[in-house]
């Protein structure tokens, strides 16, 4: 493998990392924008368990975000290590969002 | 029985995990390329990581059905905080594997996506101290029955 497209694969990693977690949380902002959440006190009686749905379309939604991005650096010019900077930075944004609404909308 | 061992071994792991992810956000903030000892701490802190957090999953079963519903009712804050640690467990581990992985595929001039990567397994480690607190505090309210 050369070395510009191992460059490529980890942008695309380092776009699941971020990616994935965003999925997740705005699957949780539309479930309580539904009002699909139903009192705790009958949870023992829903067979659905949502978190595995949450994570199992999360990691889809992710690894299709992560080879979308490979494809466009593929495709463009644009240099993957330009790209990994500013998903540096990115990080701590999405971090801080993935958080906050982690605690305000549980 | 052995949900509580498993729940107290999960426990122990995540703390683990919030210390060892503090190894390579340190190690990769320059950029350098991964030493030997760099690559046993990267894959080390994932293997951690991705313990603990299958432990959770492993126990999410027997807790959903024998602890979520206590905890509700001992206190309502205390089962929403439960939601918002489950939240950021997901986060912590995508953010672990997929940093993991761009520093293990990264060709050795990569330093810019080796200091991403330092980024992100700081911002995990962060969640992950939270998500621990979170842990012991829910545990020391509502744990398995039998304890």
């Amino acid at each position: 493998m050369t070395d510009s497209a191992r460059q490529r694969l980890a942008v695309a990693s380092l776009v699941f990392a971020l990616a994935a977690p965003l999925a997740y949380v705005t699957q949780r902002i539309y479930e309580r924008a539904r009002g699909a959440i139903v009192s705790p006190f009958l949870l023992v009686r829903d067979l659905h368990v949502g978190y595995f749905y949450r994570v199992a379309i999360a990691v889809f939604v992710g690894g299709a975000i992560a080879a979308i991005a490979q494809r466009v650096l593929e495709a463009s010019d644009a240099r993957p290590e330009r790209v990994g900077r500013r998903l540096g930075l990115a990080a701590y944004l999405i971090t801080a969002i993935v958080f906050f609404i982690s605690l305000r909308f549980p | 029985v052995i949900d509580r061992v498993l729940q107290a071994v999960h426990g122990h792991a995540g703390v683990l995990a919030a210390i060892a992810l503090l190894h390579p956000a340190i190690l990769l903030r320059d950029g350098r390329p991964l030493s030997r000892g760099g690559t046993w701490s990267v894959g080390l802190t994932a293997l951690i990581t991705a313990l603990a957090y299958g432990l959770g999953i492993g126990i999410y079963g027997s807790y959903r059905t024998h602890v979520k519903r206590e905890l509700f009712r001992a206190s309502f804050e205390a089962g929403l905080l439960f939601e918002t640690k489950e939240h950021l467990a997901f986060a912590i581990i995508c953010m672990t594997l997929g940093a993991a992985f761009a520093t293990f595929v990264a060709p050795r001039g990569a330093s810019e996506l080796r200091r991403a990567s330092a980024r992100i397994f700081g911002a995990a480690a962060v969640l992950c101290f939270v998500t621990s607190a979170l842990g012991i505090g829910l545990a020391a309210i509502r744990d398995f029955p039998g304890g």
